[in-house]
This record gives C-alpha cells, sequence and structure tokens, in this order.
C-alpha cells in the first residue's frame, strides 16, 4: 500500500482549490494583498532602522554589524500587521464558503453525497485556511531577513507562527459558523466582520481584568512577547504567568501553547455549531431575511402597542397603486427598508440607545472635548454607511439574481429614470439614518456652546446657524456621495454577495485611507502646508510663534485644511466640526480637533465653505458619471435625442378566455 | 377632381415596413461569436418559430431586438426601427418576454401589471380598463389580488404575457415560453398565443418543444452555432430535405403479395412491418396522400386506419442539425 493512500482524498478541498486557482481574481487580490503588506513591513523596517540610527545604535555607518540583534524591535513591530491582516482577510475569505453552495442550491446535491457534514464543514475551512496561509507565507521572507538580524529567540519566532495559525483558526471558525447560519453571502460577510470585531474589541477590554475573558492569540502574543507589564492582567492568570518573564524560554513557550487552549476550545466549538447549522440552516429561505425580522420585531411592537395605547397607529401604511415612479413606488411601498412602518421600527431602535446616551453626555459631561459622543457619531455613521453602502450596491444586483432586471429594461424606462427613482425610493431610509447623526450633532453643538456668551453677537448667532445647516446639508450630502458610489460600484455585478463586498470594501478603503492621509496634522496636511510655504519663501510676515499664527501661515494651513478635507470621505462634516470648534466653548479642549488650526473663525468658515461646494460637486459628478455609465454596465443602450412618444392604443380583446377557448 | 389626385393616384402605396428585419446580424461575446451573420425578414402578423439547440445563438438574437444587447454588428430593425439608434422607439412596440421568469416577490398580480404599466408609461385614464383586459385574455382575474410569489410557473408566464401586452406592442418576443410548463399550461399557454396570433400581432418565439411550434408557426428558421440552417414554412423545409411522409396503415388483409404490390405503388420509398401496422413512407411529391389511399383501396386492401403522421419536425431538425453546440 502506497502512502498516498493513507492520505484522505479530500474531493470538496480539491475542487475549491481547483476553482480558486482558476479565478483571475485570486492572483490579483494575492498580488495587490502582497504588495500592500510587504510595502508596510518594508516601511515599518526602514522606519525602525531609521529610528536606531538616530537613537546612536550600531554607530558607525559603515559597519555591516551595526544592525545585528535589533531584528527583535523590528519584528516586536511587523508581527502585529501579520494579526491585523488576518482579522481584515479571514472573515472575507470565509464567509462565502458555505452561503455559496446554499445561493448556487448546490448544497442539497453535497449532502446527498458520501461526505458526511462534518466533512463538509472542515474541508471547507481548510479551502480557506489554504489561502490565507499562502498569504501568510509571503509575508515570510521579510521575517527571515528580520530574524537574520539576530534578537529574536528561536521560542518568540515558534510562538509567533503558533498564536498566527490559532488566529487564523479563530476567526475562520467564525466565519465559518455565519455562513453555515446565514442565507446569503452579504449577511455573513457583514456578520463575521461584525463578530470579528467584538472579539477583538471586548478581548483587548477585558482579557486584562476578567479570568473567563477569551484570550485572542493576538492579545495573548502582546502578553507574551511584547512585555506587558504583568500586573496589567490582573485575574487572568496564564496571561500573567506567560508575561512574567520569570519562565526559561521554553516554560514561556509552553505557557503560550496553554494559553491558546481557550481559543482552541472555542474554535473547536464554533466548528461544532457550524455543523449543526450546517444541517438544519441548509435550505433557509434567502428571499426575505429582513423582511422577517422586522415582522417579527413588528409583531413584538403592535402587541406592546395594544398593551399600552389600545392598538393607537400613527404610521399606516396605504396600499396605494403606482402612478408615475414605478420604480420608486416599489422601493417605497414594498421593500423592508422603504415602508414607512419598518422604517419608523429602525428609528426606534436608532435613536432611542443614541438619544438616551447624548442625555447622559449632557448630564454628567465635565468640560472635555467629549470624545464619546464623537465614538457615538462615528458608530451611528458607520451604522448607516453600511446599510446605505448595501442598498445603494445592490440595487440594481438584487433585480439581476431574481431575474427581474431585463423585464424592468425591455419597458421604456431610461436607465437614468431607474436608477434615479431607486435612489427616490432610499430617501426615507436616508432621513430615518441622518437622525441618529443629526441628534448626536445638536447634542455637540448644545454641550461646545455656551449660548449667554453667542446670545450677545448677532455674527455668532450667524454662525451657530450656519453651523446647524452645515451638519445638516451636509449629513445629506454625505449620504447622497456614498448611495451613488455604492450604486456606482455595485452596477455591473451579478451577485448581490459581490456588489454589497465591493462597494463597502471600497467605500472603507476610501474612508481608512483618506482619514489617515488627511488627518490633521497629517502627510497631505503637512505636505501642502511645506508646499506653500516653500512658495511664499521671502515673505517675512510668515515667521511667528506658534501662540501668534501670522495671516500667510493661516492662509497656508487654510489651504492645507482644505485639501485634507476634500480627499477625506467625511471632510465636509470634519470641516464643519472646525466651525463649531472655532465658536464652541472657550473651556473645550481643541487640541487638535478637525481644521481649526488657527483657531480663526474667518478660516474655519472658509474651510467648511469650500468643502462643502466641493462637495456638492463631487455628488454632481458621481451622479453624472453613474447615469453617463449606467446603461452600458446594465447592459442597454438609451438614446440621448429626444423622441415623440407614440400613443398607446387600448388592444382589440379577442372573443373569450383561454378556459373558453380550450374548452 | 382637384389637379394633385392624378399624382396621388400614380404614387406606388408606401409599402408597409417588415416587423422584423435582421441583416448579418454578428453577436461577440468577447472572443466568442454567438450569432454568425443571421438575415431574417419576418412580416406583419407572421408567428416565426425559432428552433435551436442551447448556446445556438436564440437567445442573443431576442436580446439584439429588446434591445438589451449593446453591442452587435449588423443592422436590426423592429417595425421599421432602429434598435441601435432608436431603442426608445422600439420599446413602445415591442414586447419581451426573456427565458426566465422573475419575480418581484412583494407584489401581487394586481400590483405587478400597475408597475409595468407604469413604466411603459400608459395614460392613468386607460389603466385600469387595460388591466381588467389583460388579466380577463390571459384568465387571471381570479388571480389578480394573490402575491406573484405564489403563482405556479404556468401562471406566472400567463402573467408575464400579460405584462408584455399592457402597451399593445406590435411584435411579441417570447423566448421559449412553454418552457418547464405541465401539460395543462402549455396548451394554455397555445391557445392564448393562437389568440394572439389572431389579434393580429407578430410573433417570434422560441422553444425546444418542436411539435408545439409546427402548430402554431407560419414560418421557421433552424439555428445552429449562431447560422440560420434552414428557414421557410415546414412543407418548404420537408421539400428541401426531401424527407419523406410516414402513413401508419392497417388492413384486415395482411397479405404477403399485398405488401409486395404497396412496395411497387410508384412514390412509395418503403413499408415497413411493425407490430400491428405497416408504416408506409411517401415521397409526397411523388404522389399525394389522397392518391396513396386511393391505390390502396384499388389494391384490394381492407383499411381499418390509414393515419398519416403530422410532419415530422423532429427529424427535420436532426437532419438539418449536428448536435453541435458552443
Amino acid at each position: 500500500m502506497s502512502i498516498w493512500g493513507i492520505i484522505p482524498e479530500l474531493p470538496l478541498l480539491r475542487r475549491e482549490l481547483t476553482e480558486l486557482s482558476s479565478r483571475r481574481r485570486t492572483y490579483v487580490i494575492r498580488f495587490v494583498g502582497a504588495i500592500i503588506v510587504l510595502t508596510a513591513v518594508m516601511l515599518y523596517f526602514n522606519y525602525q532602522v531609521a529610528m536606531l540610527e538616530s537613537s546612536g545604535y550600531g554607530v558607525g555607518s559603515g559597519n555591516p554589524n551595526r544592525f545585528v540583534g535589533v531584528g527583535a524591535s523590528i519584528f516586536k513591530g511587523i508581527v502585529p500587521m501579520l494579526f491585523v491582516s488576518v482579522q481584515l482577510l479571514m472573515p472575507a475569505l470565509i464567509c462565502g464558503s458555505i452561503t455559496i453552495e446554499k445561493e448556487r442550491n448546490t448544497i442539497g446535491t453535497l449532502f446527498v453525497t458520501r461526505l458526511s457534514p462534518m466533512t463538509i464543514v472542515l474541508e471547507k475551512l481548510g479551502s480557506r485556511l489554504v489561502p490565507m496561509f499562502t498569504f501568510l507565507l509571503l509575508t515570510f521572507p521579510v521575517l527571515a531577513v528580520v530574524y537574520s538580524l539576530g534578537g529574536v529567540e528561536t521560542t518568540f519566532l515558534l510562538g509567533t507562527l503558533w498564536l498566527l495559525f490559532c488566529e487564523c483558526l479563530l476567526y475562520a471558525s467564525i466565519g465559518l459558523l455565519c455562513s453555515s447560519w446565514f442565507a446569503t453571502t452579504v449577511t455573513a460577510f457583514i456578520w463575521s466582520y461584525g463578530l470579528t470585531g467584538l472579539l477583538a474589541v471586548f478581548s483587548s477590554l477585558f482579557a486584562h481584568d476578567l479570568p473567563l475573558a477569551l484570550p485572542t492569540p493576538y492579545y495573548l502574543w502582546i502578553a507574551a512577547f511584547q512585555g506587558f507589564n504583568s500586573s496589567g492582567y490582573g485575574n487572568n492568570w496564564l496571561l500573567s504567568q506567560s508575561s512574567s518573564g520569570f519562565l526559561h524560554p521554553l516554560g514561556q513557550l509552553i505557557f503560550v501553547g496553554a494559553a491558546t487552549i481557550p481559543s482552541l476550545i472555542a474554535t473547536a466549538v464554533f466548528v461544532l455549531l457550524a455543523r449543526v447549522f450546517l444541517v438544519r440552516r441548509a435550505f433557509i429561505s434567502s428571499a426575505s431575511a429582513m423582511l422577517k425580522v422586522f415582522k417579527a420585531v413588528d409583531g413584538f411592537f403592535v402587541r406592546l402597542n395594544d398593551r399600552t395605547t389600545g392598538g393607537m397607529v400613527l404610521l399606516k401604511d396605504y396600499n396605494s397603486l403606482p402612478l408615475f415612479d414605478p420604480v420608486a413606488w416599489r422601493e417605497r411601498s414594498k421593500k423592508s427598508l422603504g415602508k414607512a412602518r419598518y422604517l419608523f421600527r429602525i428609528l426606534v431602535v436608532m435613536e432611542g440607545p443614541t438619544l438616551f446616551i447624548c442625555t447622559i453626555a449632557a448630564t454628567i459631561s465635565a468640560r472635555s472635548d467629549f470624545s464619546g459622543l464623537r465614538g457615538l457619531l462615528l458608530l451611528v455613521w458607520a451604522i448607516a454607511a453600511m446599510i446605505l453602502a448595501m442598498k445603494g450596491a445592490t440595487i440594481i444586483s438584487a433585480e439581476r439574481v431574481r431575474e427581474t432586471l431585463d423585464a424592468l429594461l425591455s419597458t421604456p424606462l431610461t436607465a437614468k429614470e431607474i436608477l434615479t427613482q431607486k435612489v427616490a425610493g432610499m430617501q426615507r431610509l436616508m432621513m430615518v439614518l441622518a437622525i441618529p447623526i443629526l441628534s448626536v450633532h445638536f447634542t455637540l453643538l448644545l454641550l461646545n456652546v455656551d449660548f449667554r456668551v453667542i446670545m450677545s453677537s448677532p455674527a455668532t448667532i450667524l454662525i451657530v446657524v450656519w453651523y446647524t445647516l452645515g451638519f445638516i446639508l451636509t449629513t445629506f450630502l454625505t449620504m447622497q456621495i456614498l448611495v451613488w458610489l455604492a450604486i456606482l460600484f455595485g452596477l455591473r455585478s451579478q451577485s448581490q454577495s459581490r456588489s454589497a463586498m465591493t462597494a463597502i470594501c471600497l467605500i472603507a478603503g476610501w474612508v481608512i485611507v483618506s482619514s489617515f492621509l488627511g488627518r490633521p496634522g497629517g502627510y497631505v496636511f503637512e505636505a501642502f502646508n511645506n508646499i506653500c510655504q516653500s512658495i511664499q519663501q521671502g515673505d517675512s510676515s510668515r515667521s511667528g510663534s506658534e501662540n501668534n499664527e501670522t495671516p500667510t501661515m493661516q492662509l497656508n494651513q487654510t489651504i492645507a485644511a482644505v485639501i485634507c478635507c476634500m480627499i477625506r470621505a467625511d471632510g465636509g462634516i470634519q470641516a464643519n466640526e472646525g466651525v463649531l470648534v472655532a465658536v464652541g466653548n472657550p473651556y473645550v479642549e481643541k487640541t487638535e480637533l478637525y481644521y481649526a488650526p488657527s483657531r480663526s473663525i474667518q478660516s474655519a468658515l472658509i474651510v467648511a465653505t469650500v468643502v462643502f461646494l466641493w462637495q456638492v460637486l463631487l455628488l454632481l459628478l458621481i451622479r453624472m458619471l453613474t447615469l453617463r455609465l449606467a446603461p452600458r454596465l446594465l447592459g442597454r443602450f438609451d438614446q440621448e435625442s429626444e423622441y415623440d412618444t407614440p400613443e398607446v392604443q387600448h388592444f382589440t380583446m379577442p372573443s373569450g378566455t383561454i378556459s373558453e377557448m380550450i374548452a | 377632381m382637384s389637379m394633385t389626385e392624378p399624382t396621388m393616384m400614380a404614387m406606388p402605396p408606401k409599402p408597409k415596413p417588415l416587423a422584423i428585419c435582421i441583416r448579418d446580424l454578428r453577436v461577440n461575446y468577447g472572443k466568442f461569436e454567438a450569432v454568425k451573420g443571421i438575415s431574417l425578414d419576418i412580416p406583419h402578423g407572421e408567428v416565426f418559430g425559432f428552433i435551436g439547440p442551447n448556446g445556438a445563438g436564440k437567445s442573443s438574437t431576442f436580446r439584439v431586438l429588446a434591445t438589451l444587447q449593446p453591442k452587435f454588428r449588423g443592422m436590426a430593425l423592429v417595425c421599421g426601427l432602429d434598435v441601435l439608434s432608436q431603442p426608445q422607439q422600439v420599446r413602445h412596440v415591442m414586447g419581451f418576454v426573456p427565458d426566465f421568469f422573475g419575480v418581484y416577490e412583494d407584489l401581487t398580480s394586481l400590483e405587478y401589471l400597475h408597475f409595468f404599466a407604469a413604466a411603459y408609461k400608459l395614460p392613468i385614464s386607460k389603466r385600469k380598463g387595460t388591466i381588467d383586459d389583460v388579466l380577463t385574455l390571459t384568465d387571471m382575474t381570479h388571480k389578480a389580488d394573490s402575491p406573484v410569489d405564489s403563482l405556479s410557473r404556468g401562471m406566472k408566464q400567463r402573467l408575464a404575457l400579460a405584462r408584455v401586452l399592457l402597451h399593445d406592442p406590435k411584435v411579441l418576443l417570447l423566448d421559449e415560453p412553454s418552457s418547464g410548463l405541465d401539460p395543462r399550461a402549455r396548451i394554455e399557454m397555445r391557445e392564448l398565443l393562437k389568440a394572439l396570433r389572431e389579434m393580429g400581432k407578430t410573433i417570434l418565439i422560441s422553444s425546444h418543444i418542436l411539435q408545439e411550434l409546427s402548430q402554431l408557426c407560419t414560418r421557421i428558421g433552424i439555428i445552429e452555432l449562431g447560422h440560420i440552417v434552414a428557414q421557410g414554412s415546414l412543407n418548404d423545409i420537408y421539400r428541401k430535405l426531401q424527407l419523406m411522409r410516414v402513413i401508419h396503415v392497417r388492413v384486415e388483409n395482411p397479405a404477403d403479395d399485398l405488401l409486395d404490390r404497396l412496395q411497387k405503388i410508384p412514390g412509395v420509398g418503403s413499408v415497413e412491418t411493425q407490430v400491428d401496422r405497416w408504416a408506409i413512407k411517401l415521397h409526397e411529391d411523388l404522389m399525394s396522400v389522397a392518391d396513396l389511399h386511393q391505390a390502396l383501396v384499388e389494391e384490394k386492401a381492407r383499411l381499418t386506419m390509414f393515419q398519416p403522421e403530422a410532419m415530422d419536425m423532429e427529424t427535420a431538425f436532426m437532419k438539418l442539425t449536428e448536435g453541435k453546440t458552443a
């Protein structure tokens, strides 16, 4: 018997890997991902080397041995990036593993083979772990270079590899569980990231103090190898032991191994649950999952309403028929995210907690920068952006998937009419999502502004009114930009999951990258500030101290702030907040807040106005581009010129119905 | 009589444009050429059957005519309107039923029809009457308030036909409307199409059920690998292919000499003995079916059954196509 006979055949794993290898997308993503990770790693490597040089480490620039032994510090800087890469990539890789079988209606075919449900789950898990490991392997040459510099203990290296492996397993099992539970890849994608984010946040918050908290492999790595103070780990004995530094390296490795047992148990539990749900939820309907949730919630609210008010109804859904804008009518009257009644539920669910937190903040807040409220603002914006991006991106692909698009496209409605009506149908949703955002802005206004001072001058009243109008307009403007961008990204896609993921990833990418580049005092800000200064070289008036800014410096910083806000997705909101900072309460901490670097109300107003106009222009451009490309991306052609609509004749009925004809 | 009258009378009447006119149509998907130079002329009021294996180019041709295929070469006119330069006008005169029926699961049949009535920009005053009429015609009135999702496949296809009738199009493009229907639903669909033919609609229909097309179509076109391999009336095609008509005969006196005599009748190709009958293959161009009946009687055959087989379209299809698919 040959050795190959012992190895199980693993047909599903083989099929998955064959499919993966035959897709061009696999190589594109791997190439782009590798470039990003390697670039980040190399930049960090250079940064670390530069830091060591500047600190006088390894004196003698010509000495080839000057960096010997510095590998450990570089290694400690690089490895977290690998853990973060796993957290970011693993959910996206695995969330579609089982849902795609449900979407293609092939899951039944899998069940009638001799593969057991557990085998299916494990082979699916393996099929997604292999690409993740391949991706991590790409970074190993860099790790090898760092290892060769010395200072990295072998136990340190082995421990890191083990923890990376456990990290992959843990997040893959979460994604797999979501994939077996949900019917569509889109919902599995969102929940995978949601649970991954929650786990990452809670493990970082509570791993230190709670004895039963699940220490994720990443935080174990930080505890064991990055040298956290052991006292910081409170009751978590394993972590405190592994990070104590008193143990022999091998003992430390054993402790790290032991500390991963909870995460491995969690992985096993998630995989077992995935196996259970694979069978139980194999044939669930994907058609109206959200509608079902809303109906369940609706039932609860109706019962509550009956008990409390005796069944008084404020908002009624009327069964109307479409008159002029059929597409908008359907979005408003028939979709779960369009019906007034359901939207009111969403509003209650979102606005209730938001108002509660705002009230608490207003009641107990000391004079501070209200960072908690700004965190809340970020959260409600993240929820709103995700819902809008998903809805916008799937607005056409949903028609494609349900095979209703061709019928719609063969009507005289133009692509422009279809899309504008679709967006018109989303206006209610946008309003509902905007209300919690506006509530937080309004609370920030109340907390930041001393109304006794404001009311003393008509100019400041005007500025407050300006700010209020500004946050209302920029909120809707930003939402419109998000929706039109999502529609553009999702127009061509054949599947809802792909369109939603493409839109969410691209928009999230834009938000993260632009926020990083365009942050106050960041690269772009400093670069433009320096460019402006170099243009104005020789101008003696620019010399001034930090507290005594010259008009030229103010101008430079204003221009830099405008550029930063223009590249940022949330630029309009940031620029508008600059107005609040400039006009706001003198007791409020203003350091590094938004784009009012000169603390001048004039420059803040200029920045806000220019950025607002830019965003209006941006919206018009994106809208125009989407509408221009729409016919081609939808797969049909629309004529530009006007034409005479032929009058519709009422056809002559033949005598009798089909039943009568057959009879 | 005015001076202009003689001139007007002398002018030849302007010919009515064809319902569908396709010239050298070519459709490419990347490097793959799905349609390779099809030309078709379909006059008004004709029911043209489009037959071909999967991947032959039928649906691509339909999509061009339905203004849903932006990239193609050649010319395609619907009622004299160019689909490339006048797509909006084409959409007003054409109704397209694709080969699948996607449902708006959240609408009832009535809402579905109102949705498309608004999409076809029907005047509001005419909508109710028109929708009532198409519901009556398609026998869907009792299902007006049922969710579209709950309808059977046959009812969904009838609803799809009702949808395309809303704006009273001159041309109907029906891509496999009977696909997946049970026998009753298929018969209902066929009767509905006959009613539409009587209403003067021009119908371009594709189907895999060849027998059905032979009963419905005035002309057929057989397409394979993007080429039209034959088109014309069924008789034309049989004549072209020199196909023999099969006539099933049962006689009371099936003696061997009678069989020999039958085989010698001019026009009879062969006589095959089956369990309870003889199958006579007849060259119709040499002898008509009625003449064969007369000849049999003259040969003293005591007939208990004389049954000419309907024109065998399947044979024609198999003979014309080679089973190649894209």
